[in-house]
């Protein structure tokens, strides 16, 4: 399958843009593991361009996993090697402290060298046979970027998810409040919709994420908020949502009896505005 | 000495109010932002668990803008230079400045809402004092983040604050790095601060803007470079011997 993104006026033909070039570079992200100062992304890269994989293995080229913060400014490039294979994987460990919001993630691969003749495999007919001059730095190829976001807290953890979402033995849904020994609330998807929604969220599309948030969280918060306003101490993950709530203003307990309508109303707000959507999104993925 | 003081950032519910008043008439706005007293009250804030020992932001002269940005960024800078960027892009923490603890500063500084009306009003109050959009730019037009965000990406450890008067010398040298890709890519950010301070005459202004548009231009080439090559893997030295280049380009 060709690369149909991309769309810069680069000197020489680039991998995964305008179609210059009839071969791919990708990757797939595992789940982003969250510690409590640390984020770990890790994943696979696979690029099948043949005279790219080859600079890759002599050195002359180098493949960065790109990581970009567009909100604090914070960006990265960690090397991937072993390239012996067109597949390799990867991880890379570092500071929350410098991360916030979206957090948007790609492949790039860059020469080593300087080249007068460089004229990669699969270059599209539009070139003619044409050799390009390259230099140290200039780009060779990049992926489709992918992104996540992280939760919008206040230097404050928020204490793990409240949720977590898991494909069902089956094709109906359901809501386990005592997943994990009540650490944390599960949502259990149709078995045949959840690759699907597993395939949308590792895109890191965020309309999707609002249909997700609309359709599976909020009823879920709703009902949540109603077992939490009985009983403070029903489950472990009480203790988690009570944070989020007292984090931003609310202090609800038996001693307030909260009508359907009140707790819509806290639920959608919290959603909209505070409530940490990363932390729901990333574990999204969990089995 | 000086004691420490706890910071605050504004709860889910106060930032609900701030919004339910931006969102309504201009009058009332008008109103409460020029208000000697903040409208915002201590069961707004929530504790951050952060605290430092707050400067006195300085206002001297209306006409010397620029000079007391530079002093206030430092100042504020170096006060909370323990806040990570994660903490800095947080609407929270800011309105909590723009709105309480920085409220006279605000109302000298940012005076605009005396004489603005009707949608401006609006708009200048939501810029200067809330963040127009969820985006990094928002953060640099915001009254108070902004002078953190301008010591942060023009501080280095060796020479600290002396890139940040070169920074904030003309708004458009400022603008062009805030508000570009180039201003995340710190060799590069280097390189231009150099070049600054070894051409100041190049891009002093001088008749019709010449400096302005020698910078731009500057930039603009940096730009090119950056098209086809990845600047981020370059050394300070790297881009600025290509810079330097462009400057003695007749």
């Amino acid at each position: 399958m060709k690369i149909t993104i991309g769309n810069h006026f680069f000197p020489q033909p680039v991998l995964g843009n305008r179609k210059d070039i009839d071969s791919t570079m990708s990757f797939n992200l595992n789940p982003v593991k969250k510690t409590e100062s640390t984020i770990i992304i890790s994943g696979a890269a696979s690029i099948t361009n043949k005279t790219i994989l080859e600079m890759l293995k002599c050195n002359k080229a180098t493949c960065l996993l790109h990581i970009e913060s567009p909100l604090t400014g914070f960006r990265k490039y960690e090397r991937i090697a072993n390239w012996d294979k067109d597949i390799t994987d990867f991880k890379t460990e570092f500071s929350l402290g410098n991360l916030r919001g979206n957090i948007d993630i790609n492949l790039i691969c860059i020469s080593n060298i300087n080249q007068k003749d460089y004229s990669p495999e699969g270059l599209s007919v539009k070139y003619e046979n044409a050799k390009f001059g390259i230099t140290t730095g200039s780009i060779l190829g990049f992926a489709k970027q992918k992104s996540f976001s992280l939760p919008d807290d206040n230097s404050k953890s928020s204490g793990g998810s409240l949720f977590i979402i898991k494909a069902n033995v089956d094709e109906t849904m359901k809501i386990n409040f005592s997943n994990n020994g009540g650490q944390n609330i599960a949502i259990l998807v149709p078995k045949s919709a959840y690759p699907i929604l597993d395939s949308i969220v590792k895109g890191g599309d965020k309309y999707f994420n609002g249909i997700l948030v609309n359709t599976f969280f909020f009823p879920c918060l709703v009902e949540a908020l109603s077992i939490y306003n009985e009983d403070q101490n029903a489950f472990p993950w009480c203790k988690n949502l009570e944070e989020s709530l007292a984090e931003h203003g609310f202090s609800i307990g038996s001693a307030q009896d909260l009508a359907f309508d009140d707790r819509m109303e806290i639920a959608q707000k919290i959603l909209n505005n505070a409530f940490p959507l990363g932390d729901l999104i990333k574990n999204y993925r969990s089995t | 000495m000086a004691q420490n003081e706890k910071i605050y950032a504004v709860s889910f519910k106060g930032i609900e109010k701030i919004k339910t008043i931006l969102e309504g008439s201009p009058s009332d706005i008008k109103r409460l932002y020029t208000c000697k007293t903040p409208f915002l009250k201590s069961e707004d804030f929530v504790d951050t668990g952060i605290s430092c020992h707050l400067p006195n932001l300085v206002f001297t002269n209306k006409k010397s803008k620029a000079k007391d940005d530079e002093k206030n960024t430092i100042l504020l800078h170096s006060a909370l230079k323990s806040l990570t960027r994660r903490q800095a892009a947080s609407l929270s923490l800011w309105l909590w400045f723009t709105h309480f603890r920085y409220w006279d500063y605000m109302q000298m500084r940012w005076h605009g809402a005396k004489d603005k009306n009707g949608e401006k009003l609006r708009d200048y109050i939501k810029t200067h004092h809330f963040l127009f959009s969820s985006s990094s730019r928002a953060y640099f037009r915001n009254g108070i983040s902004r002078l953190w965000w301008y010591g942060e990406i023009s501080y280095e450890d060796k020479n600290q604050y002396l890139n940040t008067s070169l920074m904030l010398e003309k708004l458009d040298i400022t603008s062009t790095l805030v508000e570009r890709t180039i201003g995340r890519v710190p060799a590069a950010m280097e390189a231009v601060f150099a070049i600054l301070a070894k051409k100041k005459k190049y891009f002093a202004s001088g008749n019709n803007n010449s400096g302005r548009t020698r910078f731009r231009k500057l930039i603009k080439n940096l730009g090119w470079h950056g098209t086809k090559e990845l600047l981020d893997v370059k050394t300070k030295d790297e881009i600025e011997s290509l810079l330097d280049a462009c400057t003695s380009k007749k």
